[in-house]
């Protein structure tokens, strides 16, 4: 009795192992996924819960078409809505969440592979290969596509299911396949493809014939995969996108060429070259035996990949994430068969698998870095955000120092809203070697004019944040000082007395701003740039108010450097008046010029203590 | 089961509450510090006196520029009354004169423009101009630096590189 205990026991032990094994070396190598932050799409996909209010926006939020007609209720909707409902803006529940998922992927990758290879360490290698891949370097490491890995999931619980279907005939597996099934489109529009996977497993690895009666229900998968499709083509519209449109011609060819290599590595792999052939003999050997499993292992890499192999202009690695596992299985096969093969063929096979581990893993090490490193900016660059509106709510944040990488991490994702600040815009001129997406609305609506960023900062709308070191500082005071500078640097031939940025510029007499104009008493200076060419004129604006001409007209006389210019008669009562007068010629060029302005008379209004002489607004030249 | 529920509640937990501890000093609120003279690029307190025009620091010491540039300085004491010299230290990178040829470097300060200058080789040279007392009043000015020539942003580096600067500064005369 207690030794049957003990053998069950270690029965357990060596079963939990198995399915520990994969995940384990998964954590090993992408041990930097679980503190990797967010970027780009993930704050649109976080910023949904703020569009969620009631039943209906709930259910807008979860099933409303976006982008290229994509519905994924459950691994874009529900996922960012629930974690971010339960955790906020961090990242960890998020990737931990995609693990727990690919784990459980592992596992059943290994039963599949299992029954595909005919062996339980064979399934277990080809979990290995699989996780021990570039390919899912961007799966893992960013939560927004966390569909290929939900997808992988259903996809392989489904088949699963179908395969405990198969060999117990107990209805419980088909019911569990059709509902692992059915929730695979919640995931990824891929999910169409299943039936035909399914067919091909039955065929080959079940070794059943689909067209006798029992076993001809697996057509019935084709129904909701044909009326997903006609629902996704007919019914929902999608944004035209030269990235996403679709092209069934003659590139798709080399569009799966593409795949297979980059499913082998990179192209600096060398065991690309070594591998990627040695995997076709071994498929080939196969089926020369007839051993129709391995076409199986090419037929599932082929049908996942399939509804993205129209699309030549979006290639990208991740799409590969479930296909990758038929290779995977093709590749664990390999193993197992050469182990058994005798000594030469293991010592060969032992190369090319340290051949091909000796540069997937640095690979791996690379990319989990990368997005550990660019997301890590981001994060500091958000919290910081996050921080200044706290502390100034509702404030708009101008950035200073985002280069074109950390802008392509999701300064075009709208972050500002989940950071709670109002807007977010570059530092006027540092959107020069920013490359923004065009689809996504390009720069204009993040870039600001100087005298715009200083009239925000100055009124207490704007803070300024430096994000060119690791740790962002808050530079508003010294921004603004340089930016009034550079402002006044850079407009020197023109003075509005009603903006305080032109104070400067201004003698000592002018009186307060009122209304964006100012009084001047008895007379006013003020400094602007000479002349830059013979014949321009110095232009002036003001008004007439009715208190000033009530007693008679007033004459203002102009001078420069002390030498008159002209003069001129302000009669009408409360209207706006212009005037302009030549400027001497031996002024061209002089760095600046004192305008001197002086009023026939003044006038003194009950309970004010000033003499007020004229209004102004603009002094230019030109 | 319940092992398993608590492990994951708790991984659940140091992940996020980590980044939130960590986070809490993400904004550093910088006081108030007088402009300098001389900015040496590598000072992260004159950081914010580079205005626009440069890229991140590189070995410690420099700053690949883009083809305009611009520093904000503090003008020295008395230069409102006598004027003061601006000095700006920089290199000519090889790949730039090997290119493109000779390189005209010019600037403006507070909107007066100083007389430019050409590189015919590469190497470190120091562009030197006297400013006049008007164009250096106020507390702070702005130079603009124009190079006519630089390496287009491509697939390969994002950036437009044009000079490597070292210092920026206005002197006493």
């Amino acid at each position: 009795m207690l030794a049957s205990r003990g053998a069950h026991r270690a029965l357990k032990m060596k079963r939990a192992a198995y399915y520990v094994c994969a995940p384990l070396v998964c954590l090993a190598l992408f041990w930097r996924v679980p503190f990797t932050w967010f970027r780009t799409d993930d704050f649109g996909l976080l910023g949904l819960a703020s569009t969620v209010h009631d039943l209906p926006s709930l259910s807008y939020a979860l099933f409303h078409p976006v982008a290229q007609g994509t519905v994924r209720v459950l691994s874009d909707r529900l996922f960012y809505l629930g974690l971010y409902s339960l955790f906020g803006v961090r990242a960890g529940p998020f990737h931990i969440v995609v693990l727990l998922t690919w784990f459980v992927a592992l596992g059943l990758a290994a039963e599949i592979g299992a029954r595909v290879i005919g062996s339980r360490a064979g399934g277990l290698l080809a979990a290995l290969l699989w996780t021990v891949s570039k390919v899912m370097v961007t799966p893992l490491a960013w939560a927004a596509v966390y569909e290929v890995v939900l997808c992988a999931f259903f996809a392989l619980a489904a088949l699963y299911s179908r395969a405990r279907w198969l060999e117990t005939q107990k209805r419980g597996w088909q019911a569990a396949e059709w509902i692992f099934f059915l929730l695979g489109f919640g995931a990824q529009e891929s999910m169409v493809m299943y039936p035909a996977v399914a067919v091909l497993y039955t065929w080959t690895v079940a070794r059943k014939n689909v067209l006798v009666k029992g076993e001809r229900s697996v057509f019935a998968l084709f129904i909701p995969a044909a009326i997903f499709v006609a629902i996704h083509t007919f019914f929902i519209p999608k944004l035209p996108s030269e990235s996403y449109r679709i092209a069934v011609d003659t590139r798709i060819p080399n569009t799966i060429s593409m795949f297979l290599r980059m499913a082998l590595g990179p192209e600096h792999y060398a065991s690309r070259k070594i591998v990627g052939p040695a995997l076709a003999v071994f498929f080939v050997w196969r089926l020369w035996r007839r051993d129709w499993a391995a076409l199986f292992c090419l037929g599932w890499f082929l049908l996942w990949l399939a509804p993205v192999l129209p699309l030549p202009n979006h290639i990208s690695e991740y799409y590969l994430a479930t296909p990758l596992a038929g290779l995977a299985w093709l590749g664990g096969w390999a193993l197992i068969a050469a182990w058994r093969a005798g000594a030469v063929a293991r010592i060969v096979s032992a190369v090319l698998l340290t051949l091909y581990l000796a540069n997937a893993i640095p690979a791996i090490g690379e990319g989990t870095a990368w997005y550990l490193d660019h997301t890590s900016r981001m994060r500091l660059a958000f919290r910081a955000m996050e921080q200044a509106g706290r502390r100034y709510p509702g404030t708009i944040v101008i950035f200073k120092g985002v280069d074109n990488e950390l802008f392509q991490t999701g300064f075009q994702d709208n972050p500002y809203r989940l950071a709670g600040i109002s807007q977010g815009l570059l530092a006027p001129g540092s959107e020069k070697g920013i490359v923004a997406r065009e689809d996504l609305g390009g720069i204009k609506g993040l870039t600001v004019s100087t005298e715009d960023a200083l009239l925000a900062i100055e009124s207490g709308k704007a803070r300024v944040l430096d994000v060119t070191a690791i740790q962002p500082r808050d530079i508003t005071e010294s921004f603004e000082t340089v930016m009034r500078a550079e402002f006044l640097g850079a407009s020197r031939a023109f003075v509005d007395v009603g903006q305080p940025l032109y104070a400067p510029r201004l003698g000592p007499t002018w009186y307060k701003i009122e209304n964006a104009y100012r009084w001047m008493p008895k007379s006013a200076t003020v400094e602007l740039a000479g002349p830059s060419s013979p014949g321009e004129r110095l232009y002036v604006t003001g008004y007439g108010s009715a208190n000033v001409v009530a007693s008679g007209p007033v004459t203002v006389r102009f001078r420069v450097n002390g030498q008159e210019i002209g003069t001129t008669v302000v009669a009408m009562p409360d209207h706006k008046f212009q005037s302009d007068f030549l400027l001497p010629d031996k002024l061209v060029g002089e760095y600046s010029m004192g305008v001197s302005i002086e009023v026939s008379k003044t006038f003194r209004p009950a309970g004010d203590q000033r003499d007020l002489g004229m209004i102004f607004g603009t002094f230019s030249v030109h | 089961m319940r092992r398993l529920t608590l492990a994951f509640w708790l991984v659940l937990s140091i992940t996020s509450c980590k980044r939130s501890t960590h986070d809490a000093e993400a904004l550093v609120t910088e006081k108030t510090a007088p402009l300098v003279s001389v900015v040496n690029v590598n000072d992260p307190a004159a950081a914010a006196q580079l205005v626009r025009g440069f890229h991140a620091l590189e070995a410690g010491t420099w700053r690949w520029t883009m083809k305009q540039f611009e520093v904000a300085l503090r003008p020295p004491a008395g230069a409102a009354q006598s004027g003061a010299r601006l000095n700006f230290r920089f290199a000519v990178p090889e790949p730039i004169v090997s290119k493109f040829g000779p390189a005209t470097l010019s600037a403006t300060i507070n909107g007066l423009a100083l007389g430019p200058e050409t590189y015919q080789k590469s190497g470190n040279y120091i562009y030197t101009r006297d400013v006049p007392a008007s164009a250096l009043k106020g507390d702070v000015v702005v130079v603009q630096f124009a190079c006519d020539k630089g390496i287009a942003p491509s697939a390969a580096d994002a950036r437009e590189l044009s000079l490597i600067a070292v210092s920026v500064g206005l002197e006493p005369k």
